[in-house]
């Protein structure tokens, strides 16, 4: 009966979809839009209201309905068979939702309601005139995802026998990082949909006023904060879990992710020229169907089995239907831009490339040649044997090298474009701006190349770190300086001042803060990163590795096994520094996992047939990270063949997250109104009595 | 029975989202609003920093929404004046009353 009414509810969750689209069409409709009351275009737009959150109701039902389905062991449910186990613990179980292809388009569809709910209720609440239209594409694009759902990849559908148990979750996803990246990861992708929704609402509206832009905005940062920490919790997986000793491997499906984050970077910089001078409205509207676009092609890379990836679902016939809905959503955007081209015109140009304008076209065009480096990366192998009948296999260093440069380039204009002057700036200017951060980081260049072991690409990587620290910090000490002369705070209050009087800016100088740290910590584990060749070692035998001593202890099982484990094997190794001190109190736990089956024997040990899976142990520290995996082993000798790693200044990475979270954070807070001398300290007190003299009297503006 | 309970739910869920159509009213109001993106005090410290030049400055403050300035006058300020405006009406109708007692006593 459950599984039946989980289908069922998508099913209905596809009507009110239906209606939601239907009731703004006739809100809109010539006839009805000037009427008020019954029938009116407020009735109609209340009912478009009322259905999304239909829609979210019914696709929450089935989202629970399935979960309830895995806690239950419903084997009955051929997903629940395929992806989980009675052994499996609870929360495997609950994320086991999510770990199959129909179960993760369920979840993507109740992202998207949920999505559209948030939409309408704040709409309505404020009044928004783009809202209802907006709702509707996000209603359009849950119809696809509800569509497959519960005609193509039904999570719902029965086994014809019901098996004892179920096969278990593939084992390498039984990892907490499964409960967290996923969900996040689809949430910035899903996040995708809203700005476009916007954009084709505003297109529709032809309105591209200051509403627009502040509501788009806003969804953009919160999907690109999102999407940034979705992409960095798969890298962290990747390096807890995956046993290669790295974060990130070009892999298509990472590709795929960081495409339409890079297309959402460039526009959250683009877009703050429509703000300020109402330039470049359709490269704007351009760059958000571009994301969406990216966002779509991404799900289809990794649902389709077009690419080979550690992140793909199987190969399934569910790729075409992508690609058609890729298509159609481009020749719709493409159609509407023509119709609307022009509206779209600039209400300014820019009058000079040495201006933060310039610089911020610079970064879009930056931002977007790697969008298509990486694009054309990802695509290449797939085009080739599609092609030629070959395929061509893109490595690592294709993409290291075309995206190095451009990494640095935009390094180096997170630093400079903060210091540039609107409209148009002179050398003279400019270099009054850039003097301090530069002669600053210049001055230390011998110093950080020579740390950097005379690597030119590694110091060049650093020194333009340390002057986007310095131009970053000087511009907030300017503004805090200038506060102080004006209103007479104290250093807190000009501080909070400065930030709450443009969030937007001194939030967005944060994360080009975080932008600093993760090149530093990407540059120093790739540059300077040592890999060692495995070596078998003995009980009591060691391994040097930079300044740590290794040393072996025997070969290890635990007393308790987590339930999905049919055996663990762990080679503990104690860590000594180049003085001969023990560095770790617990030693390092190296370890090979082997998993349970379906078909298991109770009381056998595991054979060459038990899947298995190495998971490296890692002691982290600001300097480096020690990564140690475990190869093989040998019971007859107690020995353990050992590969180690180390990482230097992976930590920076993953600390730079807490630049890039804060700083959206501010960003998203609307700015404090009001005039910069209505502070109340001494320079206040000295403005008030210049104006007693002077006979002038004080005003305030309302704001 | 296992498509009535979902044909049922439909039918409720379908009511509830045509129930605006029923009724007079509707809470669903859709207006034009105007979010600012620069403040005042954003342009001051931009002016203050040399981020922006004065025809700029101008430029941005032409697209500030019109202000209403508003004296800023205290409570006593305001009773005082008050009185003073009671004072002066007590005095006009004073002098209006005397004279017309004047004019019927010459009368």
């Amino acid at each position: 009966m459950l599984p039946q009414l989980g289908h069922w509810l998508v099913l209905l969750a596809l009507g009110a979809c239906l209606l939601n689209i239907g009731a703004t069409m006739a809100a809109y409709l010539p006839r009805v839009r000037s009427r008020k009351g019954k029938w009116g275009h407020d009735a109609w737009l209340e009912v478009a209201h009322n259905s999304v959150f239909v829609v979210w109701a019914f696709v929450l039902g089935a989202s629970v309905l399935l979960i309830t389905a895995f806690l239950t062991d419903n084997f009955a449910l051929n997903y629940v068979a395929q992806n989980s186990s009675r052994a499996q613990a609870l929360p495997f179980k609950i994320s086991g939702m999510w770990s199959g292809q129909s179960g993760s388009l369920l979840l993507w569809t109740f992202v998207l309601a949920s999505f559209a709910l948030v939409m309408s209720r704040g709409g309505r609440k404020s009044g928004q005139i783009l809202t209802p239209a907006a709702v509707s594409v996000v209603s359009a694009t849950t119809l696809f995802f509800g569509g497959l759902v519960a005609f193509v990849a039904n999570p719902f559908m029965l086994n014809a026998q019901i098996p004892q148990d179920g096969l278990g979750m593939n084992p390498l996803l039984q990892n907490y990082w499964m409960q967290i990246h996923p969900p996040t990861l689809y949430i910035g992708y899903v996040g995708c949909t809203v700005p476009f929704a916007f954009a084709v609402s505003a297109l529709l509206h032809r309105k591209f006023d200051h509403e627009w832009v502040a509501v788009i905005r806003r969804w953009v940062l919160f999907t690109w904060v999102i999407l940034t920490l979705g992409i960095v919790m798969g890298g962290v997986w990747a390096y807890e879990t995956l046993g290669w000793g790295g974060y990130w491997a070009w892999d298509p499906v990472e590709n795929a992710s960081l495409m339409p984050w890079l297309s959402a970077t460039a526009f959250l910089h683009s877009i703050m020229l429509q703000a300020r001078r109402g330039l470049l409205k359709n490269w704007n509207i351009a760059l958000v169907t571009l994301t969406f676009l990216l966002s779509i092609f991404g799900t289809f890379l990794t649902r389709s089995g077009v690419v080979q990836s550690v992140h793909s679902f199987a190969e399934s016939s569910i790729g075409g239907y992508f690609l058609s809905f890729l298509g159609v959503i481009f020749v719709f955007s493409l159609a509407l831009i023509f119709w609307r081209r022009d509206e779209l015109h600039s209400e300014a140009t820019v009058e000079s490339g040495l201006s933060r304008e310039g610089a911020f076209m610079l970064n879009n065009w930056l931002l977007l040649g790697s969008t298509v480096a990486v694009l054309w990366g990802t695509v290449y192998p797939t085009l080739s044997e599609a092609i030629g009948g070959q395929r061509v296999v893109v490595g690592q260093d294709y993409f290291n090298n075309v995206m190095a440069p451009l990494g640095l380039m935009l390094l180096a204009l997170t630093g400079a474009a903060p210091l540039l002057a609107w409209r148009r700036a002179t050398p003279q200017s400019v270099w009054k701006a850039l003097k301090f951060p530069l002669l600053w980081a210049l001055a230390f260049a011998p110093l950080l190349w020579f740390l950097a072991d005379y690597r030119t690409g590694a110091a060049t990587s650093f020194v333009i770190s340390l002057f986007v620290f310095l131009a970053i910090g000087n511009e907030f000490y300017r503004g805090i300086k200038t506060l102080r002369a004006k209103r007479g705070d104290g250093l807190f209050d000009a501080t909070a001042n400065l930030v709450t009087f443009n969030p937007a800016r001194y939030g967005g100088y944060i994360v080009h803060l975080g932008v600093a740290t993760m090149f530093i910590g990407i540059t120093g584990s790739s540059l300077f990163n040592i890999e060692l060749e495995p070596v078998t070692l003995k009980k009591g035998e060691t391994l040097k590795i930079g300044e740590y001593t290794l040393k072996y202890d025997g070969l290890a099982r635990p007393k308790e096994l987590e339930p999905h484990l049919r055996d663990q094997v762990v080679a503990p190794i104690h860590v000594f520094d180049q003085f001969n001190k023990q560095l770790t109190v617990a030693p390092l736990d190296p370890r090979i996992d082997f998993f349970r089956s379906v078909n298991d024997q109770p009381n056998t040990p595991p054979d060459e047939n038990t899947q298995q899976a190495r998971r490296p142990s890692i002691r982290m520290t600001p300097a480096n990270d020690l990564y140690l995996v475990m190869d093989g082993f040998d019971t007859k000798d107690n020995s353990a063949t050992i590969k180690a790693y180390l990482n230097p200044m992976v930590f920076w990475i993953w600390l730079s997250q807490i630049f890039f979270v804060l700083g959206t954070v501010i960003a998203m807070i609307p700015a404090k109104r009001g005039r910069l001398d209505g502070g109340t300290g001494a320079a206040a007190k000295k403005t008030e009595e210049r104006a007693a003299k002077t006979g002038e009297k004080k005003v305030e503006f309302v704001a | 029975m296992e498509t009535l309970f979902p044909v049922l739910i439909g039918v409720a869920a379908l009511f509830y989202i045509l129930m605006p159509l029923l009724g007079d009213s509707s809470p669903f109001a859709s207006r034009a609003k105007d979010e600012q993106l620069v403040s005042r005090a954003q342009i001051e410290l931009d002016a203050d920093l040399g981020k922006i030049d004065e025809s700029e400055r101008e430029n941005l403050e032409a697209q500030l929404p019109p202000e209403a300035p508003r004296e800023t006058v205290s409570v006593e300020s305001l009773i005082r004046g008050a009185r003073a405006a009671k004072r002066v009406d007590i005095e006009l109708e004073s002098e209006v009353l005397i004279a017309r007692a004047r004019r019927r006593h010459l009368n």
